[in-house]
């Protein structure tokens, strides 16, 4: 086990560096970034002057190398229009973004495991097809589009709920209504086949034969034994959930991490987007690495080695 | 339930059971007719696909969906599972009725321990027990089936297990509450051949402590002489013979019975070709009108009788040799407790005649 560890900690190590040389390398592939700092009036011998400052006309294996090094050291350099270290700029918008994430994601599976039972229990073919037709018609509908008519509807028309921004509780519950409701047709899906396989297994069959209902049957063998094909799937979604949603959190005015994310990739502003890659695939990396230590931790005859 | 009922504990009568298909039901078991009385191992034998196991797991009301009885009775005590809806029905599943299934290394759930797999069938029908209670009783199950260290292999998981171990298991669930039928669908076909014995002893005495009842389902005709006392042939979904295990040996009356027997390889046969019955059992939706193994029978190549009609599982005259209760009314058991009155059928317009040639010359 702490072999194991010590082994899946390296290969994450070694995909966080991947994913900061790629920032870079795409970063600087996009050109210096001291023209679009400056005002249109800016002459070209200022613009190079700030690029000289950022350190932008050093050789790149020079700034890379550089970059590395402060990386190592904790530090992501400053923003260029904030002024601000770019860590804590990402850092302040993690609560924003894992509030959402989570909600969302547990809304979703919930309603999504209390469909796929439904359909178990009762042997529906109809609320089968209600459940996956709904979901799809809802998944096929874009997440802004659905975003904007839910807040045409709720805020604008009824006045329930606010619309824009983070500023108490009922503010998260378009925006975690619009992600679930998109989300919830996947986990129906991977859930109900999840179970309709583990109904046609033997030892559903010796449950039953011991006189167990139905229900019982239902909840303390066939759906337990579901969440291992579930699971892979769920963390894979909540690992991008968690690595903020940029157009939910554009329509709804969500101070989360695809909002600055986006926001500095259009300015250029590199110190935030590498941060900021840096922490969502950090992000995933500790997901996946739950996702196999809880399947683990389920299946007695998973061993970690 | 009185305890003045005097029939057989398990009446099978005339049970068909069919599955949708695409151009309209299949009857994959046809009028399916036995008795199972107290007291005895009753073994029902034929090919895979000949309705064996479904027949039992109507009996279980644990049909495949898709899968139903359309007509027929299953007397449980006077009862009828067929009718009896399903709280009845689980009142009497894993407490009156039991299943020991074929294949052990899928039976258990492989993510629960085994402990809480066989209290779960010791809580369902016994629920004042507590904690501690379930947990003694759960040890002195497997150590009734002679699971060595039955406190630590409790706690463990079924893959921790060998297949021997997991089938004790198995049996040990299945004998929770001392069924009164307990059925065993090839409970050793999955198992490593030395110790499929083992595991038949296990099951035997487990079946004479508790007094059980026993359908076993097999194909193995050895098994079949060793612990069985009456036999049902199956074909094709129809039983074509019953018989008590001495005379089914000694005398089969049905060609398929004869040709069964003869496909067994004995002493005598090493370097030998086994005898094979020729052909293949029809697939359920294209059996023939008349008699389904006509097409591959010796006997009735030919007749047209086979061919027009389907034999009725008729009374046969018991040979004087082997008079073992013959005229004896239903349900008395019989003085040594060993064979049981029913007599013998066969369902064959020519049943008994020369199906010893068949076996002439075969070590049986």
């Amino acid at each position: 086990m702490p072999q194991y560890l010590i082994k899946r900690i390296g290969q994450a190590v070694f995909t966080l560096f991947c994913v900061l040389t790629f920032a870079f390398v795409l970063g600087r592939a996009t050109g210096k970034p001291a023209g679009l700092l400056l005002p249109d009036s800016a002459t070209p011998a200022e613009v190079d002057a700030l690029n000289g400052a950022l350190g932008f006309n050093e050789p790149l294996h020079v700034q890379y190398l550089t970059f590395l090094a402060n990386v190592l050291r904790g530090d992501f350099g400053t923003s260029y229009r904030q002024r601000e270290s770019a860590l804590a700029l990402i850092a302040e918008r993690l609560p924003a973004t894992f509030e959402l994430a989570f909600w969302s994601f547990l809304l979703g599976l919930l309603l999504a495991v209390l469909a796929a039972t439904a359909i178990q229990l009762t042997g529906s073919r109809t609320l089968r097809s209600l459940f996956i037709w709904g979901g799809s018609l809802r998944h096929s509908v874009p997440d802004f589009f659905f975003a904007l008519l839910a807040g045409l509807l709720f805020s604008v028309a009824l006045g329930m709920l606010p619309s824009l921004g983070r500023t108490s509780p009922a503010s998260l519950v378009l925006p975690v209504l619009t992600i679930a409701t998109g989300q919830f047709v996947l986990y129906v899906r991977l859930i109900d086949s999840a179970l309709s396989d583990q109904a046609g297994q033997d030892y559903v069959r010796t449950a039953f034969s011991k006189g167990q209902s139905r229900a019982r049957v239902l909840f303390s063998h066939m759906l337990p034994n579901s969440v291992l094909p579930v699971l892979t799937m769920a963390g894979l979604n909540l690992g991008s959930l968690l690595g903020g949603t940029v157009v939910v959190e554009a329509v709804f005015a969500w101070p989360g991490l695809g909002q600055v994310l986006t926001e500095a990739v259009s300015q250029r502003d590199f110190p935030i987007v590498q941060a900021g890659l840096l922490v969502v695939a950090l992000i995933f990396v500790t997901v996946n690495l739950a996702v196999d230590l809880i399947a683990a931790k389920i299946d007695p005859r998973v061993s970690l080695a | 339930m009185s305890t003045t009922y005097t029939g057989p504990l398990l009446s099978v009568q005339d049970l068909t059971i069919e599955v949708r298909g695409d151009d309209g039901p299949v009857r994959l078991v046809d009028g399916v007719t036995f008795d199972v009385h107290q007291d005895e191992v009753f073994a029902l034998v034929g090919e895979s696909g000949s309705g064996k196991s479904l027949t039992v797991l109507a009996i279980m009301d644990l049909l495949p969906p898709g899968v139903r009885i359309a007509s027929g009775r299953i007397l449980f005590r006077g009862r009828d599972l067929a009718q009896l809806p399903e709280a009845e029905m689980r009142r009497l599943r894993g407490k009156d009725l039991a299943m020991v299934f074929q294949d052990p290394m899928s039976a258990l759930n492989p993510l629960q321990r085994v402990g809480r797999q066989l209290a779960e069938a010791v809580k369902l029908h016994a629920s004042g027990l507590n904690r501690k209670q379930t947990a003694d009783k759960v040890h002195s199950l497997l150590a009734a089936v002679g699971v060595p260290d039955p406190q630590g292999r409790a706690a463990s998981y079924p893959h921790q297990w060998s297949g021997g171990m997991r089938q004790r298991a198995m049996i040990a669930m299945a004998m929770a509450h001392d069924p009164g039928l307990l059925i065993a669908d090839e409970p050793t076909t999955a198992l490593d051949v030395t110790v499929q014995a083992q595991v038949m002893d296990v099951l035997a005495e487990a079946r004479r402590r508790a007094g059980s009842a026993m359908i076993l389902i097999t194909h193995d005709l050895g098994l079949v002489a060793e612990a069985a006392d009456r036999v049902a042939v199956m074909y094709s979904g129809r039983v074509v013979e019953t018989a008590g295990v001495h005379q089914l040996f000694s005398s089969p009356a049905h060609p398929y019975t004869a040709g069964l027997l003869a496909s067994v390889l004995g002493e005598g046969t090493a370097g030998e070709r086994a005898f094979a019955i020729p052909g293949s059992p029809p697939a359920a939706a294209e059996r023939p009108a008349g008699c389904a193994f006509q097409p591959r029978c010796h006997l009735g190549s030919g007749r047209d009788k086979c061919t027009a009609a389907r034999p009725l599982l008729t009374l046969l005259p018991t040979p004087p040799s082997s008079a073992e209760g013959a005229a004896q009314p239903q349900g008395m058991a019989h003085p040594d407790g060993a064979a049981h009155p029913g007599g013998r059928a066969a369902a064959c317009h020519f049943a008994g005649e020369s199906t010893l040639q068949l076996l002439k010359g075969q070590p049986v």
